[in-house]
């Protein structure tokens, strides 16, 4: 390998923080609004992601080039089916539905390029994850860039969002910091918790008990910022963690500290549960910060998901509604057009491209967990760290709009470079 | 001169077993999808018999194929692309979801355009979901052929 692929690999982690820091620019809401509105303006969001997406396909190109990397073909062939079947899906999907009295909506060609373009750049992304962010991980010299920038920013956002306090309108404890909604506030704290994990994995000594510190620290503000979904989220992956430190026979650098730490959080998790079950005045006021979120956005979303799911029917099962999907729902109850997030990673990605989709994603994260597991099995600590968290996104994902593991939003990048493009190792000689 | 029209002789047993695979993959993604609505009043047990027959007659008739296209000359020739089962799932998913499609708009909506009463995408899509892992999985497992000649 000559030096400047080798340059051009190292160069791979601060590539996607420029990227991410691109995907997240965008949420920003607060304390400002006019930047936020002006970038959502009609031409602007759109010539931004589809600037954003040229970029990382040049770089990708460049990376793919250079490094030789050709994926096996089979994997190949699976890309270009999903390429040729999205083509072919894009002209299925209805762009206009007849609705009330002789009344229609027409979806604007704006709006439908915009989304299909959304959707192949999603297919691109997995592929680049699965195939070359494992380049980043030979000469990882920059690897934590931008774990650092996230931890960074999810303390920030934090500190803010006690500042600014909580939004009165809610009648649950609702704070969003920077962003417009809760959701965007919880994802860059979901974001951190995972960064903070691995950051201690990579550190020794006392700046290991610095970032697990924080990480504690983060989680219990997760917590009181009333973002109780990703608290769980969080708390579970966590905890699946504190028993992998426990249980761990081997001693892979595990101190005896961090291991009776470990056995103290999952009973400091298990006192908090039961404070929370058992019917109390602490458990009443424990549950409008940890569970109250959990409940409203669930009932919430079962509404929105089973509106989507009465409006599906005929050849829609099976190859999703598109765009349109998202309106149906409020087109069929006789109200204006509306667009409606389906808040579910699973019906978004369903709703695009229907059963083949669903399986595309089903296989990738497959093959993304073989080829982790082919990499990382021998460094269990890391393992576990990478498995949980990635567990916990998932999970994640069923609840906000996360297309699944591998896509383009700001949260998914950043879980897919840990899982596939964070090496466990500081140099390549310490590589066993 | 003998291989050459061994070759051709495969061919065609190609184009059948292709032609079956496919028809057994949709029919059992369009069989699952009718099932779905006739379980929520859709009143489709008729689409629902006899697709769900031509399945089984399709399912059986893949077998037997399967079998033979794994011993002798049939067999050598079929071992490059039993290499390629991945795709080769992944392919007969894609083509008999597009195939379904176009067969579910001309039940549905253009030969017998009868409003199903009662919702039935959540159950549809569940079970059409499954189907499609399943048939990903058994095509994959088909493509490995029978006896010695077994990937």
């Amino acid at each position: 390998m000559n030096e400047t692929t080798n340059r051009l690999n190292r160069f791979i982690p601060l590539f996607l923080t420029a990227i991410v820091l691109l995907a997240l620019l965008p949420s920003f809401y607060y304390p400002n609004p006019s930047f936020y509105n002006w970038i959502h303006s009609e031409p602007v969001y759109g010539y931004y992601q589809l600037g954003e997406g040229i970029l990382f396909l040049i770089f990708f190109a460049l990376v793919w080039k250079k490094n030789k990397a050709d994926p096996p073909l089979r994997y190949v062939l699976m890309f270009c089916g999903m390429i040729l079947f999205s083509v072919i899906v894009m002209f299925i999907h209805e762009r206009t539905l007849a609705y009330g009295n002789g009344q229609s909506f027409h979806l604007s060609l704006y709006d439908v390029s915009t989304y299909e373009t959304e959707i192949f750049f999603d297919i691109l992304v997995s592929f680049a994850v699965l195939f070359l962010w494992r380049f980043a991980k030979e000469d990882p010299r920059y690897k934590n860039v931008l774990p650092i920038l996230v931890v960074l920013l999810a303390t920030i956002s934090v500190i803010y969002g006690f500042i600014k306090g909580p939004d009165p309108s809610y009648s649950y404890v609702y704070y969003s910091s920077f962003f417009k909604s809760s959701d965007d506030l919880g994802k860059v704290l979901f974001a951190g918790g995972f960064s903070l994990a691995v950051l201690a994995y990579d550190s020794h000594s006392y700046l290991r008990y610095l970032w697990i510190s924080l990480a504690f620290a983060l989680l219990v503000a997760t917590g009181f910022l009333g973002l109780s979904i990703t608290f769980w989220c969080l708390t579970g992956a966590s905890l699946v963690l504190s028993f992998n430190l426990y249980f761990d026979r081997y001693e892979h650098g595990v101190s005896k500290a961090l291991k009776m730490g470990s056995f103290f959080y999952a009973l400091l998790v298990l006192a908090l549960v039961l404070l929370i079950a058992i019917p109390s005045p602490i458990a009443t006021v424990l549950r409008s910060y940890f569970g109250d979120e959990v409940v409203a956005v669930i009932s919430s979303r079962f509404k929105i998901w089973r509106s989507y799911l009465d409006t599906l029917s005929s050849w829609r099962v099976f190859v999703g509604d598109g765009l349109l999907g998202f309106y149906r729902s409020s087109l069929f109850q006789g109200s204006s057009p509306l667009y409606t997030p389906l808040e579910n990673g699973i019906f978004e990605v369903y709703n695009s491209g229907g059963v083949v989709y669903l399986l595309f994603y089903f296989l990738v994260v497959v093959i993304g967990l073989a080829k982790l597991k082919k990499e990382e099995f021998f460094h269990p600590i890391f393992y576990g760290i990478i498995l949980s968290f990635s567990g916990a996104f998932l999970f994640y994902t069923l609840l906000t709009n996360e297309r699944l593991l591998f896509s383009s939003s700001y949260l998914s990048l950043i879980v897919s470079y840990l899982f596939m493009g964070y090496a466990h190792h500081r140099n390549p000689e310490d590589e066993e | 001169m003998e291989r050459s029209l061994a070759k051709n002789y495969f061919r065609w047993w190609l184009a059948l077993y292709l032609s079956v695979l496919l028809i057994q993959a949709t029919s059992f993604l369009l069989a699952l999808y009718f099932l779905s609505e006739s379980v929520r009043d859709g009143n489709r047990w008729i689409a629902f018999g006899i697709i769900a027959l031509v399945n089984i007659i399709a399912f059986i008739v893949l077998h037997v194929l399967n079998n033979k296209m794994s011993v002798g000359s049939l067999g050598s020739f079929m071992q490059p692309l039993r290499t390629s089962r991945f795709p080769s799932a992944f392919f007969t998913v894609i083509i008999a979801t597009l195939f379904s499609v176009a067969l579910t708009y001309l039940i549905d909506e253009v030969i017998y355009p009868t409003p199903t009463p009662l919702s039935y995408g959540a159950l549809a899509a569940g079970t059409v979901f499954l189907g499609g892992i399943f048939e990903f999985i058994y095509v994959y497992y088909l493509f490995q052929g029978q006896g010695i000649t077994r990937l």
